[in-house]
């Protein structure tokens, strides 16, 4: 039987396909898609010469080509600059512009030759790069992407005010002539009815040799790895000495130069346009091939920019008398299509990419507490009625023209409005907001004219024409991460522009008068004062609505979507139908202010709506404030106010360096000011009151029947005082460093803090040479921010570094890194989108040019862990936790270590894989290497140390012999020897059959060494030391249970029965599978759970235990099998589904909502038991929203309070600590009331102790809700106390199942995932 | 959600929706007639009656002095050496009512002037230099100096035009090119509020502004777009120009190229295949609204003539891709063997851009440009000289209707800004001087027509019943009549001659006409110009 189960893992291993395998099978799939794509060309060519009205000659194409290539060199760009620092740049074709100007400029006015004028051109772009990255990107490396997004349009508009003022800075008589820029070269050919010059040759050569030298630069050489890398994770790059910042201007000077070689070879084809802005049209098409290229491809976008060329030269050649309107609306029918043709692709991979791109900080709201008290209510009021009284009677003293300034403001503030429910909420860009204006305008226009309709209902047609249309539009964009909405957006405003609003094709929807309306045949709106109240009182509805919206279960659902998607999906929300609300409000706003805005010019004249005006309400946006309405109408006010009161350059300049100091210096706009100021008040006004007194009234004023069980509320509470604990702990001093002679690093009196608060107390440590130091303490501890403090990352505030008798407190982690302090951080440590074999590369940067040291370390960093050669050439995003960390390890090899800090290398991972890494330490040790390794896991630290550090609340509570610790019963009675014997307990429940886990299992010793390889039971020994009823509170699995559900005991060997076709289960998944490329990740697994039964699923990294949970939740499709709930077939239906049919998840990092308050994140939760979710009913406040939110707020409550999160309930999630973000999510879990619940290693990340409340925790929700669970855990104690039975998962098979302690004494399980080694067993214990 | 549920909570908002829906449907916000009649404002009646105890202005034809000390008499005008100048007037006394309209008060009539901005001014510099089309400052030097002179020489019934400039909010090529539409709008309130009876911007006037000056029901001179009849009239009393419209202008093309082109060999190209071809027509339009129309307009003239053109292209003006634009229309025109392009747009900066690619492109087929007010801007000899020296293979094959220049110092308008301009004062450039005589001298004729009740209905009135000029003025033969608000009437057909001396500023040159300088007047085009041979261009004899 043993030897048969041995077998089949093996052939499981072997299923892995081999690197030579993949590499072939990948370059035929390569070849056969350019093959086809070369036919689909060739067709295509083909039927545009049959069909199109002007055929398309091969001149034309030729041409279509040139010009292609011409914008490839702006895509190149804009996928190099995203490629490493993860923005589009809005900014790349101005630099270009900029660049080109230049060139003309030496030639038409200094009278230079084309060759003395292209360096110079070329030098400008190049420079410009590299100032951008030196005075804007380096300033807000730290800021979201969204802000470093929207300061390249601030960038774009510095350099259009650069190139406006350009000509009269340098003289505008030298300008007169640009017909002497061209490549000096006679040569040229005729090709149908195009001539073919030099210029044109010269482009043909150039940008070809441009794209093969960039995919080599940045496929093939150290920099271009090292600037890939440095996107991925900038702070890993930087420990690694890679010098991250002149890599940034690197990829800048590159992406700029690009863009100055396109623009410079254009001017000579093409003119230039000296002295004006290129603007957002330019960027059309070379984003367009951007997108399509996935923002990463070079090959596939240069194909695309060729592919776009052509056919935007075949319609101009057809279609002569309308070429820009069709040229605009076949792009955008391209990008459409495009999209809806694209699938949507998610791998773990790419998930590392999204995060929190583009979440923006809202407004802190008042908390809930301040709200009863009197003087915040009056404030409440009396601030917006002071503001009302103001614009509504300061007018009255204003003149005409003021008020129609102001009236044009109120409009735009609608605009802002309406991007704050899409970008500030939603997280979506629109970069085509004015065309829904437009599209709402023309709408408006003709029902006044045509159908002489009353206003206010021809504006709310327009604004579900806007609905609709950006429903229209969001439908395939939405399905994918937000840079593709910017795309869409942009495509879309363009013709919408050109030819939707043009009255040579749609006269009767583009009136070019529309007389003002008579209000109820009393207020004139040809009166400015009249108008201005009208749209004053519109620019209130939808304040009105929008703040509505914000604050129902509508606006929590888009805010969640955008911070977890996955996690709002697992509470039954559907992503796609949030951000579809989210934009079809934004739309309807947006269409609304078009009707009014028409009305104002009183007619649709052409041109009107030009996307630049999209970029131009963006920058409001931004500049007043993403999180708030009342931010953005104050952007509004200013950019508008900028635009009225400015010309020409001043313009732009005003614009762009308004929109850049606020984002480097207010990120969150100027509206935030203001809440700043409020929330000063409103803290002084809390600090004369009795808070406490307040707090009892708001409790007993809630309406709530939600309660939960006694256990669970001692649990909870006791995991948040556990919380408590570590952050009130008496602190201690140092001891030790100054014993240690010749450390080879020290730290001296360091002091550290994050933000205002302080981390770092006055630590002083040491660590010897060739000593492996283990630095222990509870989350929070200041563990990391040490390591931080030694590897360079954060600067302390006071105190020394000495590194082998040098101070280097000064140093740079590169300079650190130079001299062998190597850092391996926890968790992810690797560069996701880079192969493994370039991340060892990557690694292997200080000493780049020592080719044979490089190689000797890969091969030895492979020789020690075998299974990253066999993914060899796979994305490092794709490995498993185990195997990135083993990749973390490995590139620290290449390092030339003197001393490496190792943070959580336990952290995450199977017992398995931390033994052999524990190996590989030890073998790094004895060559020599100093290591000190940061653990939450005493048994870790136990085992690898013989010195170990205790932090605790920033300060070091103990230094001296890993088997002293024991001995301070003050620190660690109630944390690591309780946790620790019960790992001991584990280990002997593996090897003796003794019961699993129990919180009065005492015992003290450790398990030696010597115990090594034994107490592996036989087969013989299962179901021994199964624990009894009583411990778990209900009946054990027995072997009677085991099996359920499993398709293929076959295989197994064990002939287990499938489950009897009249037994009803909660859960139940048949044969699924799923492979990724090749690699199989789940394979025909089954598995089935009662009401109230409880499965634990254990397993090595990369088992496939994610994966399985994501087929059962919905995330992922399998390729076979079905997943019921309740006895339905699910297999079919969205997570969202699922979620309402009574599935619940919590994911493994614990993240939820990061930037929504815990009452909300909670509100969240209860998705399933809103009653009104209609967000057209949330926002217009209907009376059953009213009751419903009322419900939902009061069940938060109630339940923030049962679970002593009540303090908890305006901070952020993301303030919250580990610990306390697990109870919240667990109280997320109580609010969703599932049937079902997956928990994915819910440990994760938080201390020992901590973990054992947890246990009590689950197990009181799962008494509670009496729902079944699934439990994905590496801490073998928690889920041996927790489950009632167990399967162990490898390779994406299950390859044991029974009862915990069947499980764990199965050799397999053994084999596959606990190993034999003694340390690793202890070692099980929480990450 | 039950039905029961859904009626319950959404009632309220049913019966509400339901209610507004009703009465905004049966209370409309713009009754049909008010939508309608303002389309049609503004009629020109020829009998309008004063306001009681305004004292009339003099029967026409009646004799004794004007305010300046002229003598009337049959034949003699205002401004006895001008030939664009109203009938005489003799001087007027009494009550002239006082402020008959937004802008004007006892003594005086208000007139406002937009400077020119613009992002792109730059730009447009790089592409038409300043010395060619002035600055502001030069605008209102020679406005106010044409006004000073004419407040003197005119009859305005005891008031004085009084000007009054203001920095726009509108960028005036993003206006021509669709944008700065609200900036416009506030710059026709900014001059409502300065008290603007009429805007003299000249050429900083787009159709936006021009459009939202008239919404603001005040007078404007529009002068740099074309528009046919149908769409000045849409904006009376609010609109004039100078002219031509494109309704002129299509006349005077259509008759040219049906007449003395079609079917004869395209001898003034350059290309020596084009020269013995015969001619096959192209049309060139900017896509604008306007244009789409007159460019429709043309052709139906065209085909009057059994005319039909075998390419047209149209391209935007903006400038990011107005360059590939550019070049595929030039090559669908080579494609297409066109002989003889008709540029059929005004702006001052597209022509050239053309012609340059056209002789990039090796192609030099004839050009016939449009005519108007600025001639397509080929009238102009230091304009066409700054397109010579852009594409001088192209601009020795063009023609365009036009009126040819005289010596600028002999002319009315240089004379008029010598005696109103302080001595060291900087006109506007010869080209541009016209453009701020010519409308200046029409408000004041029109004013002084409307007699003492000023208004923009007796302005209209009085502007429809000014006397036709006298011959062989600066601007050709100027006509006026019913429903007239663009007086020009007469061109002459004109070709680029290098090595002629202009006549304006003496340098080499210019443009030289057609026919030894015969007129042809737009309406009798077609009878007027010889049938069936070539035109007298280009030292040919016809």
């Amino acid at each position: 039987m043993r030897a048969r189960k041995e077998l089949i893992l093996t052939e499981r291993t072997l299923s892995y396909r081999t690197l030579t395998d993949r590499t072939l099978t990948d370059r035929k799939r390569l070849a056969s898609n350019w093959g086809i794509a070369a036919i689909c060309v060739v067709v295509v060519w083909v039927m545009a010469g049959h069909f199109m009205p002007g055929g398309l000659p091969f001149g034309i194409s030729l041409q279509g080509l040139v010009y292609g290539a011409l914008n490839a060199m702006t895509a190149m760009g804009l996928i190099l600059i995203y490629r490493s620092t993860r923005i589009i740049n809005f900014a790349q074709a101005e630099i270009g512009g900029l660049c080109a100007s230049f060139s003309v400029i030496m030639v038409s006015g200094s009278h230079l030759t084309y060759f003395e004028a292209v360096p110079i051109g070329l030098v400008v772009g190049l420079a410009t790069g590299a100032l951008v990255d030196l005075i804007f990107m380096r300033r807000l490396a730290n800021a979201p992407r969204l802000i470093v997004t929207v300061a390249t349009i601030g960038i774009a508009q510095l350099l259009g005010a650069i190139e406006l003022a350009l000509p009269s800075l340098y003289g505008n008589g030298g300008l007169s002539s640009v017909s002497n820029f061209h490549f000096p070269s006679a040569v040229s050919f005729h090709l149908g009815p195009v001539l073919f010059k030099s210029d044109e040759i010269v482009v043909m050569v150039v940008v070809p040799i441009m794209l093969v030298a960039l995919w080599w630069f940045l496929g093939r050489t150290d920099v271009g790895i090292a600037i890939r890398g440095s996107a991925d994770a900038k702070d890993r790059a930087t420990l690694l000495g890679i010098p991250v910042k002149k890599l940034s201007m690197i990829s800048w000077i590159v992406a700029a130069g690009l863009s100055a070689v396109g623009s410079i070879l254009t001017v000579p084809i093409q003119g230039a346009n000296v002295g004006s802005v290129v603007g957002p049209e330019a960027l059309l098409l070379p984003l367009a091939a951007a997108v399509i290229g996935g923002m990463e491809n070079l090959s596939v976008a240069f194909a695309a920019s060729l592919g776009l060329g052509v056919f935007e030269e075949a319609i101009r050649w057809s279609y002569p008398q309308s070429q820009t309107a069709a040229v605009d609306v076949g792009a955008f029918v391209v990008i459409l299509v495009a999209l809806l043709v694209r699938r949507r692709r998610r791998q773990r991979a790419d998930e590392i990419e999204l995060g929190d791109v583009y979440n923006v900080r809202e407004i802190r709201p008042i908390p809930v507490l301040a709200k009863e008290l009197f003087e915040i209510k009056l404030l409440r009021y009396l601030v917006p009625s002071i503001v009302l009284a103001l614009v509504v009677f300061l007018p009255l003293i204003a003149s005409d023209s003021r008020i129609l300034l102001i009236s044009d403001m109120a409009i735009y503030g609608i605009i802002a409005v309406s991007l704050v429910v899409l970008t500030g909420w939603a997280g979506q860009i629109s970069l085509g907001q004015f065309a829904f204006v437009g599209v709402g305008g023309a709408t408006t226009g003709a029902l006044l004219v045509h159908d002489h309709l009353n206003i206010f209902l021809a504006l709310i047609i327009a604004g579900i024409v806007g609905a609709l249309g950006a429903m229209v539009i969001g439908l395939p964009a939405l399905r994918f991460p937000g840079l593709y909405l910017a795309a869409a957006t942009l495509a879309f405003a363009v013709p919408v522009n050109t030819y939707l609003l043009s009255s040579k094709y749609f006269p009767t929807l583009n009136p070019s008068y529309i007389p003002r309306p008579l209000l109820v045949k009393r207020f004139d709106l040809n009166h400015p004062l009249d108008f201005y109240y009208l749209c004053l009182g519109v620019l209130v509805v939808a304040f009105y609505l929008a703040y509505n919206l914000r604050r129902s279960r509508a606006g929590r659902a888009v805010v969640a979507v955008r911070d977890n998607d996955k996690a709002a999906s697992a509470y039954g929300i559907s992503p796609l139908r949030s951000k579809l609300v989210a934009f079809a409000v934004s739309g309807a706003l947006a269409g609304a202010a078009g009707g009014l805005y028409v009305v104002g010019l009183q007619g649709i004249q052409f041109g009107g709506f030009d996307p630049e005006l999209s970029i131009v309400v963006f920058t409001m946006v931004v500049v007043g404030g993403l999180g708030t309405p009342l931010g953005a109408v104050l952007g509004a006010a200013y950019v508008y106010g900028i635009q009225y009161w400015l010309h020409g350059a001043w313009v732009y300049l005003a614009s762009s360096t308004g929109l850049l100091l606020v984002l480097m210096i207010i990120p969150e706009g100027i509206g935030s000011q203001f809440y700043k100021l409020r929330d000063l008040v409103v803290r002084q006004i809390i600090k004369r009151h009795d808070i406490q007194s307040i707090r009892g009234k708001v409790v007993s004023q809630l309406d709530s029947d939600l309660k939960v069980s006694e256990a669970t509320h001692r649990a909870a509470i006791r995991l948040g005082a556990l919380e408590d604990l570590e952050l009130s702990a008496p602190s201690a001093h140092g001891v030790g460093a100054s014993e240690i002679e010749n450390p080879l690093i020290k730290c001296e009196s360091i002091t550290g803090f994050y933000g205002e608060t302080q981390v770092l107390f006055d630590i002083d440590c040491a660590v010897a040479p060739g000593e492996v130091v283990a630095l222990l303490g509870t989350n929070g501890a200041g563990k990391s921010t040490l390591l931080k403090v030694m590897n360079g990352l954060i600067v302390p505030k006071s105190g020394k570094v000495i590194f082998a008798g040098e101070d280097i407190t000064s140093w740079t982690p590169q300079q650190r890194a130079k001299v062998g302090l190597v850092t391996v951080p926890g968790g992810r440590g690797v560069f996701p989108s880079l192969t493994v074999e370039e991340n060892l590369r990557l690694a292997g940067w200080l000493n780049r040019h020592d080719k044979k040291f490089i190689e000797d370390s890969i091969r030895k960093a492979l020789d020690l862990f075998p299974s990253l050669e066999k993914r060899f050439a796979t994305r490092a995003g794709l490995l498993s936790g185990g195997e990135q960390q083993m990749l973390t390890i490995g590139q620290a090899m290449l390092c030339k270590p003197k001393l490496m800090l190792i943070d959580e290398l336990s952290m995450g991972l199977a017992p398995a894989v931390v033994g052999e890494l524990l190996r590989v330490v030890r073998t790094l040790a004895d060559s020599g290497v100093t290591v000190m390794v940061v653990e939450q896991s005493v048994n870790v630290a136990t085992v690898i140390s013989k010195r170990a550090l205790f932090m605790e609340r920033g300060r070091i509570r103990f230094s001296g012999p890993t088997p002293s610790l024991a001995q301070q019963p003050e620190l660690l009675k109630s944390v690591f020897l309780r946790a620790a014997s019960k790992a001991r307990k584990a280990r002997s429940a593996v090897s003796n059959g003794a019961a699993v886990g129990g919180h009065d299992a005492g015992g003290q010793d450790v398990a030696g060494p010597d115990k090594l390889g034994k107490g592996v039971a036989g087969p013989d020994k299962l179901g021994q030391g199964v624990a009894g009823p009583d411990k778990l509170g209900k009946g054990v699995a027995g072997p009677d249970k085991l099996g359920k559900g499993v398709a293929g005991p076959d295989k197994l060997g064990q002939g287990v029965a499938g489950p009897a076709l009249d037994e009803k289960f909660s859960l139940e998944v048949q044969n699924v599978s799923k492979s990724y490329g090749g690699v199989i990740a789940v394979s025909d697994v089954s598995i089935s759970l009662k009401e109230g039964e409880i499965l634990g699923v254990i397993g090595s990294n990369g088992a496939g235990k994610t994966t399985l949970f994501d087929i059962c939740s919905g995330f992922v499709v399998p390729d076979r099998g079905k997943v019921f709930i309740d006895g339905r077939d699910v297999t079919n239906l969205g997570p969202n589904w699922r979620a309402r049919n009574g599935l619940g998840r919590v994911f493994q990092e614990s993240r939820i909502f990061p930037s929504m308050t815990v009452s909300e994140a909670l509100a969240v939760a209860f998705e399933t038991h809103v009653d009104v979710k209609d967000p057209l009913a949330s926002m217009l406040r209907l009376g059953a929203v009213i009751d419903s939110e009322k419900v939902i707020k009061d069940k938060c409550q109630a339940l923030l309070e049962q679970l002593g999160l009540g303090r908890w309930h305006d901070s952020y999630v993301a303030e919250l600590s580990t610990g306390t973000r697990r109870i919240l999510e667990l109280g997320c879990v109580m609010a969703h009331d599932p049937k079902v619940l997956l928990l994915d290693e819910p440990s994760a990340g938080i201390a020992q102790r901590e973990s054992e409340a947890l246990s009590e925790l689950l197990r009181g929700i799962a008494d509670q809700t009496r729902a079944s669970m699934v439990i994905i855990e590496h801490d073998v104690p928690l889920v041996s106390s927790v489950a009632d039975h167990l399967v162990c998962m490898h390779l994406g098979e299950i390859i044991s199942r029974g009862s915990t302690a069947e499980v764990l004494n199965d050799p397999l399980v053994v084999d596959a995932y606990l190993g034999r080694d003694e340390e690793t067993l202890v070692s099980a214990g929480p990450a | 959600m039950t039905v029961k549920k859904v009626v319950v909570r959404y009632l309220p908002f049913t019966i509400f929706i339901v209610a507004l829906v009703l009465v905004l449907s049966f209370v409309p916000s713009i009754s049909k007639s008010t939508s309608s009649a303002s389309n049609s404002s503004g009629t020109g009646s020829s009998n309008l009656s004063l306001p009681p105890g305004v004292t009339p202005q003099l029967p026409s034809g009646s004799k004794g002095l004007t305010v300046a000390g002229v003598k009337c008499a049959p034949g003699v005008r205002q401004i006895p050496w001008s030939k664009y100048a109203p009938e005489c007037e003799p001087a007027w006394h009494g009550n002239n009512g006082g402020a008959t309209a937004p802008g004007v008060t006892g003594s005086t009539i208000t007139i406002t002037y937009r400077e020119f901005v613009s992002t792109d001014l730059s730009e447009i510099y790089s592409l038409l230099p300043k010395q060619i089309i002035g600055t502001n400052s030069e605008a209102v030097t020679t406005l106010k100096a044409d006004i000073k002179v004419f407040n003197k020489y005119f009859e305005l019934y005891g008031r004085h035009v009084v000007l009054k400039s203001f920095t726009g909010k509108g960028d005036l090529i993003q206006e021509m090119t669709g944008g700065d539409q609200a900036q416009a709008e506030a710059d026709a309130v900014t001059a409502k509020s300065l008290g603007a009876f009429a805007d003299m911007s000249l050429a900083d006037t787009s159709e936006f502004y021009t459009s939202a000056l008239a919404d603001q029901h005040v007078i404007a001179f529009p002068l740099l777009y074309l528009q046919n009849r149908a769409a000045y009239r849409q904006e009376e009393p609010y609109i004039y120009t100078p002219g031509p419209d494109c309704d002129s202008a299509n006349e005077a093309i259509a008759a040219t190229v049906g007449n003395a082109m079609k079917g004869l060999p395209a001898v003034f190209a350059g290309d020596p295949q084009l020269k013995t071809k015969t001619r096959t027509f192209g049309i060139i339009y900017n896509d604008n609204p306007y244009a789409q129309t007159c460019e429709s307009d043309l052709v139906n003239s065209l085909k009057t003539y059994n005319v039909s053109p075998a390419k047209v292209g149209s391209f935007n003006f903006t400038p990011q891709n107005l360059p590939e634009q550019i070049i595929n229309i030039i090559e669908q025109m080579k494609a297409a063997g066109i002989t003889t392009i008709i540029f059929a747009d005004e702006d001052p900066v597209s022509p050239g851009l053309f012609m340059q690619q056209a002789q990039a492109d090796n192609y030099h087929p004839e050009w016939l440009f449009l005519p108007s007010f600025t001639g397509g801007n080929i009238d102009a000899d230091a304009l066409n000289r700054h397109f010579a020296s852009e594409a001088p293979q192209e601009m020795s094959h063009v023609i365009v209707p036009g009126i040819a220049s005289s010596k600028a110092s002999s002319q009315e308008d240089y004379k008029v800004f010598k005696l109103g301009a302080p001595p060291k004062a900087k006109p506007l450039p010869t080209y541009s001087l016209g453009w701020a005589y010519a409308p200046v001298m029409l408000l004041f004729s029109a004013i002084q027509q409307a007699g003492p009740d000023l208004t923009p209905t007796t302005f209209e009135n009085a502007f429809h019943h000014l006397t036709d000029s006298a011959p062989n003025g600066m601007f050709g033969q100027w006509n006026f009549g019913p429903n007239i608000v663009d007086p020009a009437a007469s061109f002459q057909l004109l070709w680029w001659d290098p090595n002629a001396i202009s006549n304006q500023d003496g340098l080499k040159g210019a443009m030289e006409p057609c026919f030894s300088g015969k007129q042809f007047l737009f309406a009798k085009a077609r009878q007027q110009i010889p049938v069936g041979s070539q035109l007298a261009c280009f030292g040919s004899n016809g």
